[in-house]
């Protein structure tokens, strides 16, 4: 069970843990959305907590070394394979009897999840072992440059996706992963926002008390591939909710809750303020309208179908 | 006690005795029944040890950092394809300075596809920073796969413990186990220096940039030429215990006195024996064993059989045993399970090639 070390109170962000994990001077961009999405991490992870991290730009900027922004007994091996490395932590510390005094929490990004680690993730989640994954989801391959990932919103630009004379950025939908990893049954699966810490903190909290795995899926802005002013990362990260471009939600022993009700507003708020979509026509933007109130409706139509099911039964 | 075992099985029964906490899984032939053997020690309560079956090797080996840094011995297997998907991360685990252990029935690699034994796939990870110790027979299975582990925890390197795909992981023939207690009298418990612990906090695989990874690199280094004599403290320690050795545990030296070489690894030494020439055995090819073959093949005449090739150059033990030894002759065999008969050890030996393909098949 979850580490009782610090017991977790639901509160308002004044409760948030002064003590902090992620320490300053690493490489992160100013207004780096991820960064700050690992202080809220770390900050709910806790003392008692191991981490893993997959190859990014977060493994990157934090640990140049003899340098570590890290305050907590962490470890890289590569980029596909943190999974796998937080099952052999689960397994060795179960072994040793000493498993319920820590918390494993893997952290990776979205080429990370949605692609290269996804087998891997899958087979742990099928495995049942007990850690909560979490992609910082910036929806590109940022590290490397800004290279579309199965997490990259269709018709965004990105390096391999380019605004050109006959194709203008990607030419297909995202990977619905988090609804792919609902299907594996696992007992916590929750998206959240760089902009909503508090429902970050809480969600990490909650994840701990599930006796095996559990995956949240954060929306954090990337300055450089979203092309936007550094100074807009939260409100961004906000846009992305209010527009129902990202639904925060979770999904407790196969029960939905729909955490935040966007606001309704036109997504073309949040479109208009990134160079990444800035090549976009108004027909263009109607059809992300169009799909996105559709995929939204669905989503919470057959959630809420399933919750009713079960409420039968 | 004697028993007549398969030498896969009297792997699984020595890591059995050496009680590693976890255990990854994948299948590839012909390591299976290694995994399956230990799966039934785990499954009767023999062996209280973690299963982790995952989805690929990669994976598998992948899970071996995070079992060892969390301070529990490990060990798995694989052979081929699949020591070839996880090569990205044997670098990775050498570089963290991990004792792991695993076992390899060398094999094959495709294309074409070829389930057989050659030493492909070992050759293939020998420049990972790995210690790999070659086996000849089934007891030496059981004896190198203990010391192995003991030589990983002092070496602070990890430890492919080689056998040839089928023709020996398939073999049935007598070895004498050892008990639990004379085991635990040799292999001290698992300790590991620095390890993942939420007391004290560490950073584990940082970033190296230009100014630091030349001298990680370096000590990995100075940690394989340590780990040659440290191979040898521990096949002489086990030597003492249980009255059986490996030669100085880099090379065994058979009939030292014939005039004419054959230098091989794995089963092969054992046919080879039969041909009355001397034989080295190269037990150990990484850390490779330059000194000692360079004494024993001083003024012979030499040929290095090779069940591997590096294309576009050469055979790989050829290659190591050329720096040496200049006039020694190379001779290909047994790739993909090609047979590697006395008579064709007899053919090399007079052959005056310096680099030939045995195509002995049918023949």
């Amino acid at each position: 069970m979850a580490s009782k070390s610090d017991d977790w109170k639901p509160g308002n962000i004044r409760g948030l843990p002064l003590e902090e994990f992620f320490h300053s001077g690493h490489g992160a961009c100013a207004g780096c959305g991820p960064a700050i999405t690992m202080r809220m991490i770390t900050k709910a992870a806790g003392k008692d907590s191991i981490i893993v991290n997959a190859t990014g730009c977060m493994e990157v900027v934090s640990t140049k070394y003899p340098t570590t922004s890290w305050g907590l007994p962490w470890v890289h091996g590569a980029f596909e394979n943190a999974a796998p490395i937080a099952s052999g932590i689960h397994a060795a510390l179960a072994a040793q009897g000493t498993r319920a005094k820590h918390n494993i929490v893997v952290i990776a990004g979205d080429g990370a999840t949605y692609d290269i680690g996804f087998g891997a993730i899958s087979a742990a989640f099928e495995r049942g072992d007990k850690f909560t994954y979490i992609c910082y989801n910036n929806e590109a391959y940022a590290n490397t440059g800004s290279q579309q990932s199965g997490a990259t919103p269709k018709h965004a630009w990105t390096t391999t996706t380019p605004i050109g004379k006959i194709i203008h950025g990607k030419e297909v939908e995202k990977k619905p992963l988090t609804e792919i990893i609902a299907a594996h049954k696992i007992p916590y699966i929750a998206t959240a926002s760089t902009a909503y810490p508090l429902d970050l903190f809480n969600k990490i909290k909650k994840s701990f008390t599930f006796d095996g795995p559990s995956f949240i899926n954060v929306l954090t802005p990337c300055v450089l591939t979203w092309k936007y002013d550094s100074s807009l990362s939260v409100e961004l990260a906000r846009l992305a909710v209010d527009t129902g471009m990202w639904l925060v939600y979770e999904i407790e022993n196969g029960k939905f809750t729909l955490n935040i009700q966007p606001k309704g507003l036109p997504v073309k708020n949040y479109l208009a303020k990134q160079g990444r979509f800035k090549h976009l026509t108004d027909a263009d933007i109607a059809e992300i309208q169009m799909h996105l109130d559709k995929q939204n409706k669905e989503l919470v139509a057959e959630r809420e179908c399933v919750n009713k099911a079960e409420e039968k039964i | 006690m004697k028993r007549i075992a398969e030498a896969s099985a009297v792997m699984a029964e020595a890591v059995k005795l050496c009680e590693p906490q976890v255990i990854p899984l994948y299948p590839i032939t012909p390591q299976t029944h290694i995994m399956e053997e230990l799966a039934n020690h785990v499954n009767n309560g023999e062996l209280k040890a973690k299963i982790i079956r995952t989805e690929s090797e990669h994976s598998m080996m992948s899970t071996l950092i995070g079992s060892l840094l969390a301070g529990s011995r490990s060990f798995t297997a694989t052979s081929s394809q699949g020591l070839a998907l996880a090569h990205e991360v044997l670098p990775i685990i050498s570089g963290l300075r991990l004792p792991a252990v695993i076992g390899v029935a060398a094999r094959a690699l495709a294309a074409p596809l070829n389930i057989w034994g050659d030493h492909s796939d070992v050759m293939d990870a020998r420049d990972t920073g790995w210690i790999q110790l070659h086996c000849r027979n089934t007891q030496a299975v059981f004896d190198t796969t203990i010391q192995a582990f003991a030589i990983a925890e002092k070496a602070r390197l990890p430890v492919m413990v080689i056998m040839d795909g089928y023709t020996l992981s398939h073999m049935f023939e007598p070895a004498d186990i050892l008990s639990k207690t004379e085991v635990s009298g040799y292999l001290p418990k698992f300790k590991i220096r620095y390890q993942l612990d939420t007391n004290k906090p560490m950073t584990f695989g940082p970033v190296g940039f230009t100014d630091t990874y030349m001298e990680f690199k370096h000590q990995l280094k100075d940690a394989h030429e340590e780990a040659a004599k440290i191979i040898s403290e521990e096949n002489k320690r086990y030597g003492k215990m249980f009255r059986r050795e490996y030669g100085d545990g880099m090379v065994e030296i058979f009939n030292p006195s014939a005039k004419q070489v054959i230098i091989c690894q794995g089963t092969t030494a054992e046919t080879a024996k039969l041909t009355g020439a001397c034989v080295i055995h190269v037990r150990c090819f990484r850390p490779f064993p330059f000194s000692q073959i360079e004494k024993a093949c001083r003024g012979k005449d030499v040929v290095v059989v090779d069940r591997a090739y590096s294309y576009g150059a050469g055979a790989p033990l050829h290659m190591e045993v050329k720096a040496v030894v200049p006039q020694a002759r190379s001779a290909v065999m047994g790739l993909g399970g090609r047979d590697i008969r006395l008579e064709d050890l007899q053919m090399i030996l007079k052959s005056k090639e310096k680099e030939l393909w045995v195509d002995n098949y049918g023949k």
